[in-house]
């Protein structure tokens, strides 16, 4: 049984399978990779570049009878489709099914039957569409075996292709690199590091706003608009029906022809309707083309600068920016990636749309399983961290899940809540420092009994990790019994190259709880993510006096603050601070107390 | 041992049938001789013989004379002597069966032979005479009444009644079924010479041995058997060296043929290994192929359909009117560099 690489492009699809240390990728007819087109039309399902031609403009989504990239949709129940509703689930279900049996129609390319694929997902797929996605390829008879995103497939099978692997690995070993694909349907970016053998996913970003198709729409909407313009058209003029989707094919090809020409011909025959030169005849200038589209290149290129200025990475600091996708051949695009980083540093995929399915495909044949790339930990009181999984813990494959639990204690239960917050280090990697900036994936607030003494209230947290690479944490308070679930969605990962084993000290192992990181003394507040809520964790997994604040604690144990006990000086002082006003009860800091000795000082 | 004299003669109760002549001159005088002499030897003379053999037939109450002087004959002692005393003439054919039929009469119509005597005429080998002599030395004779006391008999007379059976069993067998005195003798030992005496009474016993033919000769048979059996032993003992060195022979060669035969089925399975992956890589190499095929068809038909395309829509607006002729020449263009870009590309995937 063959183990494919399956690319479920947002605008095109494409099977890969490594057979004999060489990729075989199943192009279509026409050789290229097949358009995620479904059409329904006279009560057949047609696929593929034969649904695609029936389109007339560009986009994603339902048009009439035809569904372009049923990927997007997702997520959803249902869409109506020329007035009927369909499943989402059965239109990718249906474009698969198709996908699978033109691969399989030519036995003599070595794949004779086609059940179990790594299959690639953009990297801000989310948990439900990822459920969905799943759903509709067991429905076309193809298990998944793993997902993988599509930047870290295209990074990996441009490292597995080398010549020199190994000599590649050393020159970019520990080292940042940039996977910048760009498609017909949506721009990923993904920032990896290369250390010890293993691609880790630093930071991820996609869009859909500035696909090719978007550009080709917006090249065929001025040029309509230059025409009416020179000819002095009106809006009574109209096109003929199909007109609109006769220019999108000849701007497309424009656009590809001004790649390696100054000047081309847009020529659209019989376009117009009820004027005596009905055809559309435009000359088109490659500077025209790149005033056009250049907004689009600049938002496109604009994401690659968010990214690394959220990972607080120059572009000097990455040292290959992968490009892959159709797009790239844009010699706009191509100089402004120059621009950005410099020639030696940009490297330009040759399988360009075929990329992303030939490293799934290498990491299917290499049964590379995914790795977390950063660990997932536990925000306690004092801002400790708990890590409740650990980076380079080996991902689910299909059917399987990895889960644990943890007893925890509330430290502070005066407001009735218990607050937990999920963390993950920003920089990827087993070495984790307290001080480290941390992503918020998520908080928890589960009621707890205020009236109990600290440590009464016991939180049983259970965190699992399931195939489809979702985090499902719940936490339950046992006095109050209240829960609390979160879901994690946008988990990096890490792959080990060549099907390697991690080092023995990223040896995955989900829950373990002798990190360093535990307990360290009262650090300070770790820095998050810009925007990110932050809370003050109550909860604490083993019984530690320090860790109540010192007015509580004070309240129940006076005798532990007698200096001679050598009490900590953060409860001392905690408890001096909040100390309450003996008249009026309010804490001492509070702006409503005016009975407080400092003002009857004043 | 049962003892072998001439114990059981039972003189009292025997009653001689007629006054015994000189020299009997018929069956009929010989035989009554014979019983008259109450188990004692007798001798067949040659005058006797002749006068048998040339004699008239017995008369027909001979038969039943004969059934009641083997009535009389309580202990069964004169059969054995008849037998014995006929064995040396057994070439005289017609006077040897008469006395055999005489032999058999009387046994048929003696109580503790008449069983036995069923089983006499048919042994063949050597195995079966083993099988009436153990018959004979087995038989129940409880059920016997000592005709002159009408009680069953004493011990004594039991034991010489048993060994009169045994003997004459075994010198019927010997003497008309032609079996081995080597090997009866054997049997004896093994069926009637049974029980143990203590050693000084096995030696008075030998002492007092006025004739030593029979322990010579039962000390012959033993030793002749001791000699056979050391024959057979030594040459057992030579075929089971012989078949020791064969089969430490075969052993060597099943060792030899098992190394040869690892060593094919080594060398098979390297070959089947092979031969898969040949298979595989040839499998490979034509998906490479197929594949390589794949690529360049569709990359050319693509090419051509899109250069056809060019061409196709720079001819329909040089149709239009007025001729779009910038149209053509654009097309033309592109379609002429597109197809030039395709030979080049071939020509450098042709170079090597």
């Amino acid at each position: 049984m063959s183990v494919v690489g399956f690319d479920f492009g947002t605008t095109n699809s494409l099977v890969s399978l490594v057979r004999g240390g060489r990729v075989i990728n199943f192009f279509d007819d026409h050789g290229l990779p097949t358009p995620s087109v479904v059409c329904y039309e006279a009560g057949q399902v047609i696929t593929g570049r034969a649904a695609k031609e029936r389109l007339a403009t560009a986009g994603l989504g339902v048009y009439g009878n035809v569904v372009r990239s049923p990927k997007v949709l997702l997520g959803n129940e249902s869409v109506f489709v020329d007035g009927v509703e369909r499943s989402v689930t059965d239109i990718v279900a249906d474009f698969l099914k198709a996908v699978r049996k033109d691969a399989t129609s030519k036995p003599a390319r070595g794949l004779k039957d086609l059940d179990a694929a790594v299959v690639t997902i953009p990297v801000n797929f989310d948990g439900p569409r990822r459920v969905a996605l799943r759903d509709a390829f067991r429905m076309a008879g193809i298990r998944i075996v793993q997902f993988v995103h599509e930047p870290l497939a295209a990074l990996y099978g441009h490292m597995r292709a080398a010549d020199d692997q190994k000599a590649l690995l050393r020159r970019f070993d520990r080292q940042l690199v940039l996977v910048f694909d760009w498609g017909g349907g949506t721009l990923d970016l993904t920032l990896c590091r290369v250390e010890g053998g293993m691609l880790l996913q630093v930071a991820n970003d996609g869009t859909d706003e500035v696909g090719g198709d978007v550009f080709d729409n917006a090249l065929r909407n001025e040029v309509v608009r230059r025409v009416r313009a020179e000819r002095g058209l009106g809006e009574s003029v109209q096109p003929q029906p199909d007109a609109h989707a006769r220019l999108l094919h000849r701007c497309e090809r424009a656009k590809i022809d001004l790649s390696g020409r100054d000047r081309v011909q847009v020529y659209v025959d019989h376009f117009f309707r009820g004027v005596e030169n009905d055809s559309l005849d435009l000359p088109l200038a490659r500077d025209d083309l790149e005033r056009i589209v250049g907004p689009l290149v600049d938002a496109g290129v604009a994401r690659i600068r968010t990214l690394l200025e959220a990972a607080q990475v120059s572009p000097p600091q990455v040292a290959l920016c992968l490009a892959t996708g159709g797009m790239v051949n844009m010699p706009m695009i191509r100089s402004r990636l120059h621009e950005l980083f410099g020639a030696s540093r940009v490297h330009f995929a040759s399988s360009g749309g075929a990329a992303i399915a030939e490293g799934a495909a290498w990491i299917a044949h290499d049964r590379a399983g995914l790795r977390l790339a950063k660990s997932v930990e536990l925000l306690l009181a004092r801002n400790s961290h708990l890590p409740l999984v650990k980076c380079g813990t080996q991902m689910p494959m299909e059917g399987e899940v990895c889960q644990d639990q943890w007893g925890l204690y509330c430290v502070d239960p005066r407001d009735g809540f218990a607050k937990m917050q999920l963390l993950s280090p920003m920089r990827p990697g087993p070495r984790a420092m307290p001080n480290d900036h941390r992503n918020v994936l998520g908080t928890m607030t589960i009621r707890v009994h205020p009236e109990a003494r600290p440590f009464l209230e016991r939180i049983q947290l259970s965190v699992e990790i399931d195939d489809d690479l979702i985090l499902s944490a719940r936490a339950r308070s046992t006095m109050q019994g209240d829960t609390d679930t979160i879901e994690v969605h946008n988990l990096e990962f890490a792959v080990p190259l060549g099907g390697t084993e991690s080092k023995p000290g990223t040896e995955p192992t989900i829950g373990s709880k002798d990190d360093q990181l535990h307990h360290a003394e009262t650090p300070p507040r770790p820095p998050t993510e810009k925007g990110a809520v932050t809370i003050r964790a109550n909860v604490a997994d083993e019984i530690l006096h320090s860790l109540v604040p010192g007015e509580l604690w004070y309240k129940h144990h006076p005798e532990e603050f007698d200096t001679r006990r050598e009490p900590p000086r953060i409860q001392v002082e905690e408890r001096l601070y909040y100390q309450p006003c003996a008249r009026c009860g309010r804490p001492i800091n509070d702006p409503l107390c005016r009975c407080g000795s400092s003002r009857a000082a004043v | 041992m049962a003892r072998t004299g001439p114990a059981g003669r039972d003189t009292s109760r025997f009653a001689a049938p007629a006054p015994r002549p000189k020299v009997p001159e018929n069956l009929a005088a010989f035989v009554a001789y014979a019983y008259s002499r109450k188990g004692q030897r007798v001798a067949l003379k040659k005058q006797t013989i002749a006068s048998i053999g040339e004699g008239p037939p017995p008369a027909d109450n001979f038969k039943s004379q004969i059934e009641q002087w083997s009535r009389a004959d309580v202990l069964l002692a004169v059969p054995r002597q008849l037998l014995l005393a006929a064995m040396p003439h057994r070439s005289a054919t017609k006077v040897w069966s008469m006395l055999l039929d005489v032999c058999l009469t009387a046994l048929r119509a003696h109580p503790a032979s008449a069983d036995l005597a069923a089983h006499l005429l048919s042994p063949s080998t050597d195995d079966e005479c083993d099988s009436v002599l153990e018959q004979a030395a087995t038989a129940n004779l409880g059920h016997l009444l000592d005709s002159g006391t009408g009680k069953p008999f004493a011990t004594a007379k039991a034991n010489a009644l048993r060994s009169n059976l045994v003997h004459t069993a075994v010198t019927w067998l010997v003497a008309a079924r032609g079996w081995k005195p080597r090997l009866a003798i054997a049997s004896l030992h093994r069926h009637a010479w049974r029980g143990g005496i203590s050693v000084p009474e096995t030696l008075r016993a030998l002492a007092e041995v006025k004739d030593p033919a029979p322990l010579l000769a039962v000390a012959s048979a033993f030793v002749e058997d001791a000699q056979q059996q050391r024959r057979f032993a030594e040459d057992a003992h030579a075929r089971e060296g012989a078949a020791l060195v064969r089969l430490e022979e075969l052993e060597a060669h099943a060792s030899e043929l098992a190394a040869k035969l690892a060593e094919q089925r080594a060398a098979y399975g390297a070959l089947t290994e092979r031969l898969a992956t040949e298979q595989r890589e040839h499998q490979n190499t034509v998906s490479h192929l197929k594949d390589d095929y794949e690529r360049l068809r569709s990359r050319i038909l693509r090419r051509l359909t899109r250069e056809l395309e060019l061409l196709d829509e720079g001819m329909l607006a040089l149709r239009r009117d007025p001729p779009k002729v910038h149209v053509m020449a654009d097309h033309g263009d592109r379609a002429i560099a597109g197809l030039r870009d395709e030979i080049r590309a071939l020509q450098s995937e042709d170079s090597p």
